[in-house]
């Protein structure tokens, strides 16, 4: 038996949400959360214990940098990754968000049949090392 | 025989025949007729007129005898002329003189001679008109007498020779006067004191079209129109009266009438000569009628230049060859904010651009033009002068501070010669094209990414549906949900391909530099497509012949050129087809990459378009093979930033090899300065365009300048070859230069080289680093002032020389003091407190420190601990000395007590008693 992984994906496009509720739905050992902006996630992460955190970066109210410096400041959240998931994917783009303390981005429009294996390399990459 | 002997006078009288410059002149019919008469008269064989010169009697007129002249001495004139009298021999054989003389023994057998003096007007008797014959014979007194009045003519004649000579110099001119009066091309008049026309030259005929005839005693005034015609006269009757010439001179310009009346312009200058008392006016009249039109027609392009240049709606100025403005048109005072009053003749283009845009563009023209390229007005003009096109953007400076952007095209000023008289620059504000684009650049970049939010969720449910519940669906329905899958796919590419191609476009795409191996890139590159590859039932094979292929890249952009190419060559290579990538040295200086499949060719007729945008041989390959059409737009435009060239070989149905060339990156590059007078430099520093810049700006100083862009290349170099110094990069691809340096210490030969450093961030460096007993020279910001370098490195060459002082002092005044008096003996350094004397301390080497005690963070004398034993202390304050002090000390001074020698004396003692 695996060890189920909590993955909490925030997205404010309704139509986004479903493509990664359904290409994630049916994957042995993941489980789902939803969030439809980052205040929601901030407010409701801390209680959801997750183990990777997925962020659409252009947000209306809060982006996706100000949301993960947030969930930053919780401490139990300190140092849980956090994954961009964003169109913007540009070198300098991607740099930006390693230096500002996402583990990885996955870029848009992502393959949905792939979606489950990327997350689980970017786990286990995080969890080694 | 006796010889005549000379007059008294004979000197004088030598030199009164010469003056009458009748010697050895052609015969004349007025002295010949006179010896004819004699001849016809005294029926005698010969008459001569006989000039007795100082050797010689020479005969001006002579009949019967051939000979011109006969020697003096054995001649009858030279007696005759010793008497007033006429000489009178009626046979030479009798008389013992001239018995024996050669003329009388032989030929022409001399019985009778008769010579009457010939006389100058001063009394000189120069010769004789004398009668000779072979029979003896004596003459009557009317025949001596008939003789005496014919010679009186021959005087006349020989005293009037003067004025004939006269006569014949004064025609001369005259006529030499008259052709050059009538060849000047300026008509030349003169008029007497009434103003009468006294003579008038053929181009005064030509000007006013009057024959001299009709004009010759006429008033001038003929000549001038009204009001001048009237004013004519009152001129000469004041001239008359006061003396004062109202028209003499040069450069009047006046008005002329021709004989048909017609009036002209005319420069006119008058001079005036007394002719015996009587005034005499020359005029000498040029006709301006085609210099004014030419001036005219000047003007009028002026005028024109003027309305172009008021009414142009872009910048126009041009400038002199050092840089001084002289043209600031009327857009540019509107665009500008300045009046042409402040600018022209005294500002230069510096005053409305960005200094610092100048010296980044004096950067990047010193590595185009490879040659050093100063930042000042060079930059403006630099490839004008060189006959290359220069148009580039510029932002202009207003007067009052704000900025706009400037499309600004360079041409040079050249007189007829060719040589260089100034530039012209002509600006215009793009201010709105600017925004455009701007506009543009984000509007593609937020459709782009609008674009992709819902092209998401396309492709996630199409993907979803092809991947999970495709089991149910018709093969049809399957079919049509594949082509719209394939198609977001292809949407996706096309949007990041946009996004490259304006990003490019507008410059925006930024690149990260760095050292890079192109065949380590390459098995990257193959690695990262081999999946694709095998989708296509394609292999891939490296075919590697530079094991290492240094170059200055961006890797990840260097990827994307290879993923084109690789893509390219997979997709239109048949079904187990082979592609192969090689890279390859082309040269010394470059490296190729070729990538080469078997597909069917691309038709020559392609070539042009084949880099350009949406480029697909056939429209139906869209479908067939997918991709955008601008992977090999985007690809050229990334190997065209590497100072690199992508082109390609192709036969139809055999195959197409695309290649790209990049530029090695060369580890060090040695000066090709071998002489070895010149002291040799290494520079440490990754970027070779900053390398080369600083190469240039050192060579021009006499300093050779070896290169190399890794710390290891400077290892080797530094192993082969003194260095008088080192300029060192601290951040270098394989090791940082802090490491460099610490080695360097510790290698027996290189501990004492001078180093600078160069940092983009030289005052953090400095401090992190204050915990080494290393020493620099000085730490140089990133990008380097050339003053500041040239200050550093003269210091580094001259270490070991010249002694190092720090004076510890917070007295603004007596650093000023002892920087004057120090600075010809050692190298002045000075620190304001203890803070910065103790930073100093620990990073750089001193000979000598002079402390003053009370400073504003504390004692001098705390800092006696930190300075090392082999350096020298004074103490140098207001204090008096207190004898037990630290034996380190090796001389006290009390600046009131100290005169500025003796201070000088003590450093001198203690720096040299080292």
């Amino acid at each position: 038996m695996t060890e189920t992984l909590r993955i909490l994906y925030v997205d404010d496009e309704a139509d986004i949400r479903s493509i990664v509720e359904f290409a994630l739905e049916d994957e042995e050992g993941l489980t789902l959360e939803l969030c439809t902006s980052g205040r929601e996630a901030v407010a409701k992460a801390p209680a959801l214990h997750p183990d990777l955190i997925l962020l659409d970066v252009m947000m209306p109210g809060m982006d996706g940098p100000t949301t993960l410096q947030r969930l930053r400041a919780h401490a139990e959240l300190a140092a849980t990754p956090v994954v961009f998931v964003t169109a913007k994917v540009q070198p300098q783009e991607i740099a930006h968000f390693k230096t500002i303390g996402a583990l990885d981005v996955i870029a848009k429009p992502f393959d949905p049949m792939v979606l489950a294996s990327q997350i689980r390399a970017l786990w286990r990459r995080y969890r080694d090392g | 025989m006796q010889k005549p002997d000379f007059p008294a006078d004979e000197a004088q009288r030598v030199q009164a025949l010469r003056a009458l410059e009748v010697l050895d002149t052609l015969p004349e019919e007025r002295y010949d007729r006179l010896t004819r008469i004699a001849r016809q008269m005294f029926k005698t064989s010969i008459t001569l007129v006989s000039l007795v010169d100082a050797e010689r009697q020479w005969f001006k007129s002579r009949q019967g005898l051939d000979a011109t002249e006969t020697p003096r001495d054995i001649s009858f004139c030279g007696h005759a002329i010793l008497e007033n009298r006429v000489f009178h021999i009626p046979d030479a054989t009798e008389d013992p003189r001239f018995a024996d003389n050669p003329l009388v023994a032989g030929a022409p057998h001399i019985r009778l001679y008769a010579g009457a003096p010939l006389s100058t007007a001063d009394g000189y008797r120069v010769g004789t008109l004398c009668i000779i014959d072979s029979q003896p014979r004596r003459l009557t007194t009317e025949e001596l007498q008939a003789l005496r009045d014919l010679a009186d003519c021959v005087e006349m004649e020989l005293q009037q020779a003067h004025i004939h000579q006269a006569t014949d110099t004064l025609r001369h001119w005259e006529h030499y006067l008259h052709t050059v009066l009538n060849t000047v091309i300026d008509g030349v008049i003169t008029i007497d004191e009434r103003g009468i026309i006294q003579s008038f030259n053929r181009a005064a005929e030509r000007i006013f079209g009057y024959a001299t005839p009709e004009v010759i005693g006429k008033n001038v005034n003929m000549l001038m129109p009204e009001p001048y015609h009237s004013e004519h006269d009152g001129y000469l009757a004041r001239y008359q009266a006061t003396g004062e010439a109202r028209v003499i001179g040069t450069g009047r310009e006046v008005v002329g009438r021709r004989k048909d009346g017609s009036t002209f312009p005319m420069d006119l200058a008058v001079g005036t000569a007394m002719l015996e008392d009587v005034p005499l006016f020359t005029g000498v009249v040029r006709d301006l009628s085609e210099r004014q039109q030419a001036k005219q027609q000047l003007d009028e392009t002026n005028r024109l230049r003027q309305a172009i240049l008021d009414s142009a709606n872009v910048c126009i100025i041009s400038t002199d060859t050092e840089g001084v403005i002289q043209i600031f048109n009327k857009a540019a005072q509107r665009m500008l904010g300045y009046t042409e009053e402040e600018v022209v003749g005294k500002a230069t283009p510096a005053l409305i651009h960005d200094p610092g845009e100048v010296a980044a563009r004096a950067k990047a023209l010193s590595k185009e033009l490879e040659c050093l390229i100063e930042p000042g007005f060079e930059v403006f003009v630099a490839k004008s002068r060189r006959g290359q096109a220069d148009e580039n953007e510029w932002i202009y400076i207003r007067k009052d501070g704000s900025r706009f952007p400037v499309l600004l095209t360079v041409t040079v000023l050249r007189d007829p010669h060719g040589a260089i008289t100034g530039f012209l620059g002509i600006g215009s504000d793009i201010t709105e094209r600017k925004k455009m684009e701007r506009m543009k650049s984000e509007f593609v970049s937020t459709v782009s990414h609008e674009l992709r939010t819902p092209l998401t969720s396309i492709r996630g449910a199409l993907g979803l549906i092809l991947g999970k519940a495709s089991a149910g669906l018709s093969p049809k329905a399957r079919q049509l949900l594949e082509t719209a899958n394939r198609n977001s796919e292809r949407l996706t590419l096309l949007i990041n391909d946009i996004l490259d191609l304006e990003k490019i476009e507008s410059g925006r795409l930024e690149f990260t530099f760095k050292p890079l191996d192109l065949a380590m890139l390459a098995r990257q590159a193959l690695a990262a497509n081999e999946g694709y590859a095998q989708q296509h039932a394609v292999r891939l094979r490296l075919n590697e012949e530079a094991p290492h292929a240094p170059v200055w890249g961006d890797e990840n952009r260097l990827l994307q050129v290879f993923a084109n190419l690789l893509s390219n060559a997979i997709k239109y290579s048949p079904k187990g087809g082979e592609v192969v990538v090689s890279v390859q040295p082309v040269d010394t200086a470059s490296f190729r990459v070729s990538v080469k499949d078997t597909g069917r060719g691309i038709p020559a007729t392609f070539r042009d378009q084949i880099f350009g945008r949406f480029a697909q041989v056939d429209s139906s390959d869209t479908r067939e093979k997918g991709g955008t059409g601008l992977g090999l737009s985007i690809t050229k435009a990334i190997v065209e930033r590497h100072d690199g060239r992508i082109d390609y070989h192709s036969r139809e149905a055999v195959g197409t090899e695309f290649y790209f060339e990049l530029p090695a990156w060369r580890e060090a590059i040695k000066s090709p300065h071998l002489d070895p007078e010149w002291p040799r430099v290494l520079i440490c520093e990754d970027n070779s365009d900053v390398a080369s810049i600083l190469a240039a700006l050192l060579e021009q100083q006499g300093l050779a300048c070896d290169i190399a862009t890794t710390a290891a290349a400077a290892w080797s170099l530094l192993a082969k070859t003194p260095y008088r110094a080192l300029l060192l990069d601290l951040t270098l691809p394989d090791g940082d230069g802090l490491m460099l340096i610490r080695q360097l210490r510790e290698d027996e030969a290189a501990r004492d080289m001078s180093i600078i450093v160069l940092s983009g961030y030289a005052e953090e460096g400095r401090g992190a680093w204050s915990g080494d007993a290393l020493t620099v020279v000085d730490w140089l910001r990133k990008p380097v002032d050339r003053e500041q370098l040239t200050q550093a490195l003269r210091q580094a060459l001259r270490r070991g020389r010249f002694p190092r002082i720090l004076h510890v002092e917070d007295d603004p005044d007596m650093i000023q003091i002892a920087r004057a008096l120090i600075e010809e003996t050692a190298e002045y350094v000075f620190a304001t407190s203890l803070c910065e004397a103790r930073q100093r301390i620990r990073t750089e080497h001193f000979d000598l420190v002079i402390l003053d005690i009370t400073l504003p963070d504390g004692s001098g004398l705390s800092l006696l601990d930190e300075i090392g034993g082999d350096c020298q202390v004074m103490l140098f304050s207001g204090l008096e000395s207190n004898s037990e002090l630290s034996q380190q000390i090796a001389a006290v001074l009390v600046k009131s007590k100290t005169s500025n020698e003796r201070l000088l004396a003590t450093i001198k003692q203690l720096i040299y008693s080292r």
